[in-house]
């Protein structure tokens, strides 16, 4: 059953009418050229690949906070555009993923998806596209997936469906107003709180409180940071944000949250990056105070003091209009100082290592260069084991709504679909991607998709020549035998080059300036490949494992005794600085 | 009396049970959680650990292998991103009927059931179980020989097909004192795919190369036809033909059968899959020659694996017919030679006339990866 372009003109013109402004398919589909398609009101643009497609849509809503639509034809692409799929269901992006299948996956896509549909006939078609659209920015938000029975697409056109007066919003599904009771309860605590700390997650961003929450903290002069999911709902540069996200921000994070006598906690139900709100990383004496539009994710990992269920925006407008008529608001300055000293006192020890001229160049070093040479406005993705880290430490987004992470699925690869995704949706803005050589590779194939679509980006591919994550946990915690990390000596600059892109090896920091500008005046997607040293790790990696590895003790007896026998061993060259980290934490976890 | 007695984790007990399956080749990326696994394999010499540059790769080479050697190949992956990048190539080795064993650690067992937002969790046996003929969720260290043996039987009872099975990694790490006697009658004695009670092969060695379906490409059938067919002309019975994009040709275009090497092909329409698969037959099968016949579109998707062919310097013969699929632009204005050369391999544009006969018996006798761009 063959469907028209009519037929897909159709639906993308029903899509825009339902306030789509992005939609996302594969070549294969062969219903558009290559460039940006305009139909119906929607940019259309088709990827190598589903799974690229899906986390250019992932990338789009996450940037415009708007349904990114996703079509294809094909079974095969509707298989690998699962990927992307369950990243939007893991970070709960609003991606509406319609399929045009004579049987429906529907079975396939229910555990990564909040709502999955299929329409078999054609009166049902345009409700159901509604439906999915609303489905996915209702609540929480999430991906849904609708399959449209080819034979009912056909015949969709002539059945008259009721039009909105007005194209349908995001915020069209938020909740009421929280109960003032509650929020007087809330700002009771506030007050009382002696070491408050506020933590933003991903549904502060999604609901684009970001602005509120800054005005927030700036009433109660509290301390704050974010989740790895909420990264993009503050900026990083704001005087009161302490470190973060969560553990990626060092000892001066693992100091508030183990310390913090009361936390607010907006948009998160503390995931596993946020050491679930418990012990070792949090203390277990803190009074909670968690905000979330879904009654089912208040107290799912830790126990709150006051739920208050509601849009996170309405709740910060409400909590800071009580606290401007409210007088005996405690100063927690001295614990703000203590905070910042922390945090200085940790990154100038890092940063002393950057002054060590080791060869290849120090990560952390690649990364605070990058951050010195890019726009405050550019918009950052996050792509990489290490590399990610290393970006989170030393090149972090300098205003809220400026950064891109696959936080829920920690997905390697997902990134130059994701720069791509995110430069369509804010042609204005400057994307830079932060990528680990291993996760680089995954989509290599859409630079050339971006060089076909004249979307330019810049990639800094730190390149270890490792799974560099995997490699150090084969180091410290199997005793240094290394089994399928390595990746040898890649040339990913040439393979820019041959994909028609720009692209450089950078070999010293102080080739970055003259890079990126090169890198710029090109005008196409570029890759910058910069070798760094392997050995180098960074501090929250061991926090990180400390936290995965919960409950599961890895056989230490047999490491070390392998490590002593292993002459192949290959130490961190700052070994002392990772042990003091260490050492910090866990006085920090003890006191 | 003494008795004597085994120490052994999870991870060791997985191995064993691949190990007892007849598994030769396990492909797998890494993550923490997998990282007692691959230690595992490290003191296990039969198994062969291929890692190549993403999940969904693994799976189509471990489908290819599976094809190739008629025994069932592992596909090894993460918590979370590993079933989550399996869909497309599972899909495949379901269609195609392929035996390919897919196993994957879990969150822990206290994290799981409702999942508790933790880091990469995700319902990922639901998830299998529509692409799989069979998947499970491992619990109790003590289930994984008996788990894992029915996974075997079910991959490969008729008609074959793949099977998942999800191991929270607590039991993973876990470890516990077994007597030697007691362990020894937890796996089948023989030899799988006996053990199964099956050995037939997957594919018939004999199998003729099936006719002439027609190219997909409209404007320059009849010259790539007379390409195809030249270079299957240099094929032998020992040889395997992958094909991806590409129909195979045979008597409509030959006007004869000519060679009786195997046959690959990516089920229904599923492009992209064909060098994976290529990889995965020549894994399986060091001495054969490998051939991937495909087109510009359908080898972009799987590019990055160029890199995989020259890290393990597999020797594939890649012929790329360039121009595109009708309406396909996935690779437009893309030079594969360059390709091919920025990934360490050898690329050439094959040129016309005699040059061109030599330029297509080159790749079929090099040591390493070559590709063809054939326009």
């Amino acid at each position: 059953m063959d469907i028209s372009d009519g037929n897909i003109t159709w639906l993308l013109e029903r899509l825009g009418r339902e306030g789509v402004r992005l939609a996302f398919t594969t070549s294969e589909s062969g219903w558009i050229s290559g460039g940006v398609n305009t139909i119906g009101g929607v940019k259309v643009v088709s990827a190598a690949t589903g799974a690229a497609a899906a986390s250019m849509a992932d990338a789009a809503a996450r940037v415009t906070r708007e349904t990114a639509a996703l079509v294809t034809p094909c079974r095969g692409t509707a298989y690998s555009m699962a990927t992307g799929i369950a990243n939007a269901w893991a970070d709960k992006s609003p991606v509406a993923l319609i399929t045009l299948l004579d049987t429906p996956e529907t079975e396939l896509f229910r555990p990564i998806t909040r709502w999955s549909a299929a329409a078999h006939h054609p009166e049902d078609v345009s409700l159901l596209i509604r439906e999915a659209l609303t489905e996915s920015t209702r609540g929480t938000r999430g991906p849904t997936c609708l399959n449209i029975h080819p034979r009912a697409l056909l015949k969709a056109g002539s059945v008259k469906t009721p039009e909105r007066k007005e194209p349908r919003k995001a915020r069209d599904a938020r909740p009421d107003a929280p109960d003032p009771a509650i929020i007087d309860s809330v700002v009771e605590l506030l007050a009382r709180a002696e070491r408050p700390l506020v933590i933003a997650g991903g549904g502060v961003a999604a609901s684009g409180a970001g602005k509120e929450l800054v005005r927030l903290i700036e009433a109660l002069r509290f301390p704050a940071t974010v989740t790895a999911g909420g990264a993009a709902a503050l900026p990083f540069s704001h005087p009161l944000f302490i470190a973060g996200p969560t553990y990626f921000g060092g000892e001066a994070f693992l100091y508030a949250a183990r310390r913090a006598d009361v936390v607010l906690a907006a948009g998160t139900c503390f995931s596993g990056l946020e050491g679930f709100g418990s012990p070792p990383l949090w203390s277990r004496s803190a009074k909670i105070i968690q905000v979330d539009v879904d009654p089912r994710r208040i107290d799912l990992n830790r126990v709150s003091e006051i739920a208050v269920v509601g849009d996170a925006k309405a709740v910060f407008a409400e909590i800071r209009k009580k606290l401007l008529r409210k007088t005996g608001m405690p100063d927690v300055s001295p614990w703000i100082k203590t905070l910042k000293r922390k945090d200085i006192q940790w990154r100038k020890r890092i940063e002393k290592e950057f002054r060590s001229g080791i060869a290849p160049m120090h990560p952390g070093l690649l990364a605070k260069r990058t951050r010195e040479v890019l726009e405050k406005n550019a918009l950052i993705v996050y792509d990489g084991g290490n590399a990610a880290m290393w970006g989170w430490m030393f090149c972090p987004p300098a205003t809220a709504e400026s950064s891109i992470f696959s936080a829920g699925l920690w997905n390697l690869g997902v990134g130059i679909p994701m720069a791509i995704g995110a430069k369509l949706a804010q042609p204005a803005r400057p994307v830079c991607g932060i990528f680990g050589d291993a996760s680089f590779m995954y989509n290599v194939q859409e630079l050339a998709t971006a060089k076909r679509l004249g979307i330019p980006f810049v990639a800094v591919v730190f390149n270890d020549s490792a799974w560099n994550m995997i490699r150090m946990a084969q180091t410290y915690v199997f005793g240094g035998r290394y089994t399928g990390c390595d990746l040898g000596n890649v040339d990913y600059a040439r393979i820019a080059r041959s994909l028609g892109c720009y692209g450089r090896r950078i070999e010293s920091p102080d080739e970055i300036p003259r890079a990126f500008r090169e890198a710029r005046e090109s005008g196409l997607p570029a890759v910058l490949d910069a070798p760094v040293h392997p050995n180098v790790s960074p501090d929250p990696l061991t926090t990180f494992f400390l936290i995965e590895f919960e409950g599961v003790l890895p056989d230490f007896a047999k490491s070390l005794s392998r490590m002593i026998r292993n002459r192949n061993l290959k130490l961190d060259p700052f070994f002392r600085n990772r042990a003091l980290y260490i050492m910090n934490s866990l006085r920090i976890a003890l006191d | 009396m003494k008795r004597c007695r085994l120490r052994l984790s999870g991870n060791e007990l997985v191995v064993k049970a691949l190990k007892a399956g007849g598994v030769r080749h396990a492909f797998a990326v890494s993550g923490g959680q997998l990282l007692g696994v691959f230690d595992a394999l490290a003191d296990e010499p039969s198994i062969r650990l291929v890692v190549p540059r993403s999940e969904d790769a693994a799976i189509t080479m471990a489908d290819g292998c599976a094809r190739a050697s008629g025994t069932p190949a592992a596909v090894l992956t993460t918590v979370g991103v590993g079933p989550v990048n399996l869909p497309l190539g599972m899909a495949e080795a379901r269609d195609s009927c392929t035996p390919v064993i897919s196993i994957a650690p879990a969150p822990q067992n206290w994290k799981t059931d409702p999942l508790q937002e933790n880091l990469q969790g995700c319902c990922q046996n639901d998830l299998m179980k529509p692409l799989t003929r069979w998947s499970v969720v491992i619990r109790q260290w003590e289930r994984i020989p008996a788990l894992l043996s029915r996974a075997f039987r079910e991959a490969l009872a008729e008609p074959p097909g793949p099977v998942h099975a999800d191991v929270p990694f607590d039991v993973l790490f876990e470890k516990r004192f077994i007597e030697k006697k007691r362990f020894e009658q937890l796996f089948p004695r023989s030899k799988t795919p006996a053990a199964s009670g099956r050995s037939t092969r997957l594919e018939n060695p004999g199998a003729k190369i099936p006719p002439f379906r027609g190219d997909a490409s409209t404007a320059s059938g009849s010259r790539r036809a007379a390409t195809l067919k030249k270079i299957h002309d240099e094929l032998s019975a020992n040889d395997l033909a992958v094909y991806d994009g590409v129909a195979p040709p045979g008597g409509a275009a030959t006007r004869r059968r000519t060679p009786t090497g195997k046959t690959i092909q990516p089920f229904r329409a599923n492009t992209g899959r064909g060098l994976p698969l290529a990889l995965g037959a020549k894994i399986a099968s060091p001495r054969s020659r490998v051939v991937l016949f495909t087109t510009g579109a359908s080898l972009f998707r799987s590019v990055r694996e160029l890199e995989t062919a020259r890290a393990y310097g597999l020797s594939v013969a890649i012929f790329v017919f360039a121009a595109e699929r009708d309406g396909d632009d996935a690779a437009r204005g893309v030079g594969f030679p360059e390709i091919a050369e920025a990934f360490g391999l050898r690329g050439t544009v094959l040129p016309s006339g005699k040059k061109g006969d030599a330029a297509i018996r080159t790749p079929l006798k090099s040591e390493t990866a070559s590709l063809v761009e054939i326009h």
